[in-house]
C-alpha cells in the first residue's frame, strides 16, 4: 500500500503541532540527569580535579574517553549524508537528517568534554592568544571547531526549505513557534533558482565535509599517537579511530532510525529496506574494525617489545581484561551474529546491535586511552597506575549523554526529522533537469 | 631538524586557528546569502555589473540609429 | 652560554631519598597526605625509582635511580604544549609558566619519563609545613602542571651574585647548587655546565660508565647516570 505524498506530509508534520505527555516526561528526566552533571561539575570546579579518579600516571580518564567517543559518534551524520551521497546511494535520503542531527548534537559534547577536563578552564582563551601550531591540541581545536561549524551550517541549509514549509503550512501552532519558523526560514521563497543554488552548495559542502571527517578523526588520534608512549605511538591509530568513528556512528543511526520510526509512525518512510542497507554496511564495518584490532595486536605480540608487552598483557589477561574482552564481544561477536541471523528480519535486533556496538566503542576508547597511561614508558613501582572513575566523572558522562538525547528530542519535536523537500517529486524533477 | 617558526611561536597558532574559522564563517555566510538571493528578477549580467547605460537607454539609441 | 646538566652516580646512591625530601621543602611542593598518596596524587619533582631485585641469592642486585626532570634538549613536552606554558630557556633548563598553563595535561602524557605532575587540588601546607615555605619559589594554583626546575631560582641568584662580583659562576659553586645535590649525604649528585669541558658534569658525562635513560628516543636528556661498577 503506497502512502501518498499527502499522507507522508501529515505523518511528518503532525508531530510538530502537539506535545505528548511522554515527551514532557522524557525531557524532565533528561533535565534532571543534566542537573546532576552540572552539580558535579561545579563541585569539581571548586575543588579541583582531585574529585575525579585521575592521578599520576593516569592523567586522562573518562572525560577524554567521552571526547573521543562523541566526536566519533558525530561522524555518523557526515558519513550518511556526505559520503554516501558521493557514491550515489539514494536510499540514504530519508535517514540523512536524522543522522546529521546526531552529528550536530554530539560534537558540542565532545568539545565540551575537553573543557570539562581542563585544570584551568577559565584560561582556555590562551589557546587562541598563545596557540602553538606545533601542538596536536591546536590541530584538534581548529579541526573540531571547523567541523562543528560546518556541520551546523550544512544541517541548517538542508533544513531550510522544510522550515519554510512549516512556516507556511503549520498554522495551528503557538505563536512563538510560528515566529521561530518565520525567523529561521530566512525568507525562503521556494523559487526554483533558490533550490538550484541550495543543491549546488550542499553538493560542494558534501565534498568538503567528507574530507573534514577524515581530517578531524585522524587529528583526534594524533593527540595520542604523536606522543612516544607505548601502545599509542602507532601509525594505525589515525585510520583505526576513523573506522571506529564511522562504525559507532552508523550503529547510532540505526538506533535513531528505529526510535523515530516508532515515535513518529514513519513505518512507510523508514522501511525494512533501509534497515537492510544499514545491516550490510555495518557487517562491512564490523569486519574492518576486526581487521584493525588484529593488525595492531598481532604486530605488538610478534614484536615482543618490553614496554608494549606490559600493556598488551594488561589488556589481554591483566587489569583491563574484562573491559577489553567485553569491548571485543560488543564490537565484533554480538553484532556480527545479530547481523547474520536475527538482524535480517527484526528491527528490534538491529537496535540491540546498534546499542551494543556503541557500548563496545565507548569501551574501545577507554581501552585505547587508559591502559597506556597506567604503564608509561619509564615503568617502575612508582609509575604503575590504576584508575577508578568517581561519581563526579560518571555523573558528568551521564549528563553528556542526556544532553545529546535532550537536544535530539527537542529538535524532533519542532522540525521534521525526515527531509520533505528532497522527497518532493517536483523538486526532484527540477534538480534532475539542472543536472542534464 | 628545525621546525618553521610558524609552528612553534606562540600566538601564531592562535591566529591560524582564528583565521581558518573566520574564513569558514565568511564563506558560509556568503553562500547562504547567495542561495537566498536566487530567484530575484533575472537581470542581464551587464546591468548587475553596474553598466552605465540602462537597457532603456540603449534601446532608445538603437531605435534612433540610422535616422 | 652555559648548558646546565646533572650527573648522578648510581654506585654512590644509597636510596636514602634525602634528595626527594630536600627538593620538596625547597620548592614548596604541596602536601598530599596518606589518602591522596594512595590515589597517586603526590608531587615529586625528584623521585627515587627502585628497580626490581635481580638475580638469585646470594647474587642479588637492585638499583636506586633518583630521577629529576631530565631537561631534555628535544623535549617532547615542549613540543605538545598548546600555549607555550612550558619552554626551554636559553641555558637548557625546561621551565613552566604557571600563569599560562591551562591544565590540559598533554605534556604530562607526552613525557616518556613521567617527570611531570599536576595540581589536582589547591596546594595545601598544613602546620608546621606552612612555617617552612621558601619565598624565592613562585606559588602555584590548582589545575596547573609543575615539575623540577633544576632549582632555577637558586641558579639565577647565584648567577646574579657572580655577575655583581664581576666573575663567572665557578664549577665548585655549581656542583651542589640544586637542593637535591646539596642534601645528598653520599655526594652522588653533580650539577654544572655541560658546555664547559672542564666542569665536573662534563668530565663525568664522558666517563665510560655514563649513560642516559631512553637515549634511543632522541630526547637528549641533560641528566647522565653513572652505572654501578
Amino acid at each position: 500500500m503506497q502512502t501518498t505524498q499527502e499522507e507522508i506530509l501529515t505523518l511528518l508534520l503532525t508531530p510538530l503541532t502537539r506535545t505528548s505527555l511522554g515527551f514532557i516526561m522524557l525531557v524532565g528526566l533528561l533535565l534532571l540527569i543534566m542537573a546532576g552533571g552540572a552539580a558535579a561539575y561545579v563541585y569539581q570546579f571548586v575543588n579541583g580535579l582531585s574529585v575525579t579518579g585521575m592521578n599520576r600516571p593516569v592523567y586522562w580518564g573518562l572525560y577524554i574517553v567521552n571526547f573521543v567517543f562523541f566526536i566519533g559518534l558525530a561522524h555518523s551524520g557526515t558519513f550518511i549524508s556526505a559520503i554516501l551521497k558521493l557514491v550515489g546511494a539514494e536510499w540514504r535520503k530519508p535517514l540523512a537528517r536524522a543522522a546529521e542531527a546526531i552529528t550536530v548534537f554530539s560534537v558540542p559534547f565532545g568539545a565540551g568534554s575537553i573543557l570539562i577536563d581542563l585544570g584551568r578552564v577559565e584560561r582556555s582563551a590562551n589557546v587562541f592568544l598563545f596557540g602553538r601550531f606545533e601542538s596536536p591540541l591546536l590541530w584538534d581545536v581548529t579541526s573540531v571547531s571547523l567541523y562543528l561549524f560546518s556541520s551546523i551550517v550544512f544541517f541548517y541549509l538542508s533544513l531550510l526549505p522544510d522550515i519554510a514549509r512549516c512556516r507556511d503550512e503549520l498554522l495551528d501552532v503557538p505563536r512563538w513557534q510560528h515566529q521561530m519558523y518565520r525567523i529561521l526560514a530566512l525568507g525562503w521563497k521556494g523559487h526554483p533558482q533558490q533550490y538550484r543554488r541550495l543543491e549546488k552548495v550542499l553538493s560542494g559542502m558534501t565534498v568538503f565535509m567528507s574530507m573534514l571527517v577524515v581530517i578531524v578523526h585522524t587529528v583526534v588520534a594524533f593527540v595520542f599517537s604523536m606522543t612516544v608512549q607505548p601502545g599509542w605511538h602507532t601509525a594505525v591509530m589515525g585510520p583505526f579511530f576513523l573506522v571506529g568513528a564511522v562504525f559507532s556512528g552508523s550503529g547510532a543511526v540505526v538506533v535513531a532510525m528505529a526510535l523515530l520510526r516508532r515515535a513518529y509512525h514513519l513505518e512507510d518512510i523508514l522501511t525494512h529496506k533501509h534497515f537492510d542497507y544499514m545491516r550490510k554496511l555495518l557487517i562491512a564495518l564490523t569486519l574492518v574494525w576486526f581487521y584493525f584490532i588484529v593488525a595492531e595486536h598481532l604486530t605488538t605480540l610478534y614484536g615482543q617489545e618490553v614496554e608494549e608487552m606490559h600493556i598488551f598483557r594488561e589488556k589481554f589477561t591483566g587489569a583491563f581484561a574484562i573491559p577489553f574482552w567485553t569491548m571485543f564481544t560488543c564490537c565484533f561477536v554480538i553484532p556480527l551474529v545479530i547481523f547474520l541471523t536475527k538482524g535480517k528480519k527484526s528491527i528490534g535486533w538491529m537496535v540491540v546491535a546498534g546499542l551494543v556496538i556503541n557500548v563496545g566503542m565507548w569501551l574501545e576508547r577507554y581501552i585505547v586511552i587508559v591502559p597506556t597511561l597506567t604503564r608509561p614508558r619509564l615503568l617502575s613501582g612508582l609509575t604503575t597506575g590504576t584508575y577508578s572513575p568517581t561519581w563526579v566523572e560518571w555523573a558528568i558522562t551521564a549528563a553528556c549523554f542526556a544532553g545529546l538525547f535532550l537536544l535530539y528530542a527537542l529538535f524532533t519535536r519542532f522540525f521534521p526529522i525526515v527531509p520533505i523537500w528532497e522527497r518532493s517529486e517536483e523538486i526532484e524533477a527540477l534538480l534532475h533537469e539542472t543536472q542534464t | 631538524m628545525t621546525i618553521p617558526n610558524m609552528f612553534t611561536t606562540p600566538g601564531i597558532g592562535g591566529i591560524i586557528a582564528t583565521a581558518v574559522l573566520l574564513c569558514a564563517a565568511a564563506t558560509f555566510f556568503g553562500l547562504t546569502y547567495w542561495i537566498l538571493c536566487g530567484g530575484r528578477e533575472e537581470e542581464p549580467p551587464w546591468e548587475r555589473m553596474g553598466w552605465p547605460y540602462k537597457s532603456t537607454d540603449s534601446e532608445r539609441r538603437f531605435q534612433n540609429f540610422g535616422r | 652560554m652555559p648548558r646546565w646538566g646533572m650527573v648522578i652516580d648510581l654506585d654512590k646512591c644509597t636510596g636514602c631519598q634525602s634528595c626527594t625530601a630536600a627538593c620538596r621543602v625547597e620548592n614548596n611542593v604541596p602536601f598530599a597526605g596518606p589518602e591522596q598518596a594512595e590515589l597517586g596524587r603526590p608531587i615529586f619533582y625528584n623521585e627515587v625509582l627502585e628497580e626490581e631485585i635481580h638475580g638469585h641469592y646470594p647474587f642479588l642486585k637492585t638499583q636506586f635511580v633518583p630521577r629529576p626532570c631530565f631537561h631534555c634538549e628535544n623535549p617532547p613536552c615542549v613540543k605538545v604544549c598548546p600555549v607555550e606554558a612550558t619552554y626551554r630557556d636559553k641555558e637548557g633548563v625546561v621551565l613552566m609558566d604557571y600563569g599560562r598553563c591551562i591544565g590540559c595535561r598533554l605534556c604530562t602524557t607526552a613525557c616518556p619519563y613521567a617527570v611531570r605532575y599536576f595540581n589536582w587540588s589547591a596546594p595545601q601546607f598544613p602546620a608546621p609545613l606552612d612555617q617552612a615555605l621558601n619565598p624565592d619559589v613562585p606559588a602555584r594554583p590548582k589545575g596547573v602542571v609543575e615539575k623540577c626546575t633544576f632549582c632555577t631560582h637558586r641558579l639565577r641568584a647565584a648567577q646574579a651574585q657572580a655577575e655583581e662580583e664581576g666573575r663567572e659562576l665557578s664549577d665548585a659553586e655549581a656542583v651542589l647548587l640544586p637542593a637535591c645535590n646539596q642534601a645528598c649525604p653520599a655526594s652522588a649528585r653533580y650539577f654544572g655546565d655541560l658546555e664547559n669541558p672542564e666542569s665536573s658534569v662534563s668530565r663525568l658525562s664522558r666517563s665510560h660508565r655514563a649513560f642516559r635513560i631512553f637515549e634511543e628516543l632522541g630526547t637528549e636528556p641533560s641528566v647522565y647516570y653513572l652505572k654501578s661498577e
